[in-house]
């Protein structure tokens, strides 16, 4: 699924929110105005912003919440980026990240002084509630969005809330209230066309919490944190998929693993039949949509795999092979950057799966700064029929590499062999 | 002992031309009133005189005012007088070169065309005619391999007139070239070594990728790409510059990387462009993509246990910079 995050980079979009006239919204507004802020980061060097969005106070006057994807810079390199609120009122000041919930894209920070009430929370209202979200979508000023509330998201691995509304980057961190004017989300993602995402308020009391535990002082090892949050959230989930009965899927003459829990789908690829064309070709993509933002270039969690089944009754062996070979270049997006990981290395052999031959390979890329968190690539190619193949690729960014593993056995122990 | 008459040799690239000098003085130079007429522009009208004492030695005189000449490489101002032995002197006459030879020199061995070993590819004209054949073959049935549609036959038909088309213009190139130099056609030697040329990197290439298979790596393709891209073209020009124009080794060597030369730079930079992007952080994972029908290799195939253990085994990376 497309999703655009919502902090708003110096590009600025020719995209205008829609202005509604609705009485409660105008109270809302008026009641909540003390509450929101806009945050920045800034480039030390130049004191210029680099990144704005959207944040607001809870659970004490100086404490705000925001989205992790609004001050990754910040994370990422805290020599060169600092962080500033900026209010309805264009008064500002400096700010402290107090903790990240990197899983829910959540942060804490917090302030120089008091700034004014913090807002309450509420849990998820009924499905079909109002619901209204705040924010400074593309640096505009300060709007109220009305919309609709759809539910948790229970297929999804991060359970974010369907909003029916508009949110426009810039907005990212901001509140979403019901008609209390308590909050229940927080602004997170769109996919365009009024879908938009929020984040459950449960997790932000969850993150509030720990930073209360630690008596709202920053942890002494920022990356340790997260690095932790990744790893045993990885864990969890290759765990919870372990666990599960796996449905499976036929490909040629193979039964392969199809959906292995509720947040993964799988979509057939097989192409129309060419005209002319000697090959036949079946394939099958699954995915989850777990993103999880690190930052501008990559993010993790997302785990993807697909099969490729290739067959060419009429094609002497060495042609079949030729265009079979040309095709073992798995289309799985790997995109990194080199701040942030090594380069891969791979493992490869030959290895027997239900009751075929496959030249199969491991690779795995550590991550620099969240050591024991790996990308895992996968691709497994049959090699031992003369006019069909089998291509298998997996890949596993951000992941635990032995659980990564453990879950590529299984996955090849479910391969079956039809004749 | 007087000396009886001498040979005079001007060199000249294709085929030497050779005077005997009976009747002394003999004058030399580009006028047409000379004795042996130069037609080279550095020559001057009226370049030099030989003479022949009476003790029969040879007496040597310049009589250019423009380029001058040397005597074995030392300018020639003032007359001097030489006895001819049986190492030959050296004159230059502006920038022609010219020797003066005793009769009873002993010549070179003749030089036997050399048609054993590789060298039968070059020198039988029905060798020419079958690797021209097998190389146009090899590279229609390359294209067959490569397309995964059926095509009818005009159409890979049509693909080797373009693969003709290069071979011939090349070898006419090639041959027009040894024409110039040796003075006769050899038509089949460069037909052959066009087609050795072109059908080479193929080869390699098959070789390469085989032996990626075969040793599941990357590296025996990397050799011999090297070896397709900086040895293969010398190698063959040298062999036909050995056979063809029969020349020395060394030399024949210094001719073959002079003509590859161009080739072999444009490598050079190629290779220089490969260097700088491998360095640069690509985010691909490199390992052996090839698959074969053949399935020749030295792994043998594991249990999924073995080979989960092994992956299991995987290190993690470690940042290099």
């Amino acid at each position: 699924m497309y999703r655009l995050i919502l902090t708003l980079l110096w590009v600025v979009g020719l995209l205008y929110p829609s202005a509604y006239a609705i009485t409660r919204s105008t109270s809302l507004y008026t009641e909540a105005e003390q509450s929101i802020y806009q945050i920045q980061v800034l480039n030390r060097k130049t004191g210029n912003k680099t990144t704005i969005g959207s944040g607001f106070l809870i659970e004490r006057g100086d404490i705000l919440a925001t989205n992790y994807h609004v001050v990754s810079d910040y994370v990422d390199d805290p020599g060169s980026f600092r962080l500033e609120y900026l209010s309805t009122t264009d008064e500002s000041g400096e700010l402290e990240l107090l903790g990240v919930d990197i899983l829910h894209d959540l942060a804490v920070l917090k302030a120089d002084g008091l700034l004014g009430k913090p807002l309450q929370t509420d849990d998820v209202p009924e499905k079909g509630a109002e619901l209204y979200s705040l924010g400074n979508p593309l640096d505009l000023g300060f709007s109220i969005v009305p919309g609709t509330n759809n539910g948790i998201l229970s297929n999804t691995e991060d359970h974010n809330i369907l909003f029916s509304g508009n949110l426009n980057p810039g907005m990212s961190g901001g509140p979403t209230l019901n008609e209390n004017g308590h909050v229940i989300g927080i602004n997170v993602a769109t996919a365009g066309n009024d879908v938009s995402f929020l984040v459950s308020v449960q997790y932000l009391n969850i993150l509030l919490e720990k930073i209360k535990m630690r008596s709202f002082k920053p942890p002494d090892d920022l990356h340790g944190d997260i690095t932790n949050q990744l790893s045993s959230h990885s864990i969890e989930m290759l765990e919870r998929l372990l666990d599960n009965e796996w449905k499976t899927l036929r490909i040629g003459q193979f039964e392969v693993p199809a959906e292995m829990g509720r947040s993964i789908s799988c979509w057939d690829s097989s192409t129309e039949p060419e005209e002319r064309g000697l090959m036949t070709i079946f394939a099958a993509q699954c995915s989850n949509d777990l993103q999880i933002y690190l930052n501008n270039k990559v993010t993790v969690g997302g785990m993807q795999y697909q099969y490729n089944w290739y067959e060419a009754k009429t094609m002497i062996p060495p042609r079949f092979y030729r265009s079979y070979e040309s095709m073992n270049n798995s289309g799985l997006q790997a995109n990194a950057d080199k701040k942030s990981v090594t380069d891969f290395s791979c493992h490869t052999r030959f290895v027997q799966v239900a009751a075929q031959h496959f030249k199969m390979t491991v690779c795995r890329r550590d991550y620099r700064r969240y050591s024991g968190l790996s990308d895992v690539l996968v691709t497994g190619a049959m090699v031992s029929e003369k006019q069909r193949g089998l291509l298998f690729d997996l890949y596993m960014p951000g992941s635990d590499f032995q659980q990564a593993i453990r879950l590529l056995k299984r996955m090849l122990e479910a391969f079956q062999w039809r004749s | 002992m007087a000396q009886l008459e001498c040979v005079l040799e001007v060199i000249t690239h294709s085929l030497n031309h050779y005077h005997r000098l009976r009747d002394f003085p003999v004058r030399i130079g580009r006028a047409l009133d000379n004795d042996i007429i130069l037609s080279d522009a550095t020559v001057s009208p009226h370049h030099m005189e030989i003479d022949r004492a009476a003790d029969g030695q040879l007496v040597l005189r310049n009589l250019s005012l423009e380029n001058g000449s040397k005597v074995n490489r030392q300018p020639l101002t003032e007359p001097v007088t030489l006895a001819l032995e049986q190492q030959p002197i050296r004159l230059s006459l502006g920038s022609r070169r010219i020797r003066l030879l005793h009769p009873a020199m002993e010549v070179g061995q003749t030089s036997v065309r050399n048609c054993s070993g590789l060298y039968v590819l070059f020198c039988r004209p029905i060798w020419s005619l079958v690797l021209m054949a097998f190389t146009l073959l090899a590279l229609v049935f390359e294209n067959y391999l490569d397309t995964i549609y059926s095509k009818e036959m005009s159409y890979y038909v049509s693909d080797l007139l373009p693969y003709l088309l290069i071979m011939l213009a090349l070898t006419l190139l090639v041959a027009g070239i040894s024409r110039l130099s040796i003075q006769r056609w050899e038509v089949g030697a460069a037909l052959s070594l066009v087609a050795l040329i072109m059908l080479g990197p193929h080869v390699l290439g098959e070789i390469g990728h085989a032996a990626n298979y075969l040793f599941t790596a990357v590296w025996p393709m990397q050799l011999l790409l090297l070896a397709s891209n900086f040895l293969l073209l010398p190698l063959l020009l040298y062999l036909y510059i050995r056979l063809v124009h029969q020349s020395a080794g060394l030399a024949a060597l210094g001719s073959a990387l002079l003509f590859s030369a161009p080739v072999m730079l444009f490598q050079v930079s190629d290779m220089a462009d490969q260097v700088l992007l491998t360095s640069e952080f690509s985010g691909d994972a490199v390992f052996s993509r090839e698959l074969s029908s053949f399935d020749a290799r030295l792994l043998p195939t594991l249990s999924l246990d073995e080979f989960i253990a092994e992956a299991t085994e995987l290190p993690p990376t470690k940042a290099n910079n």
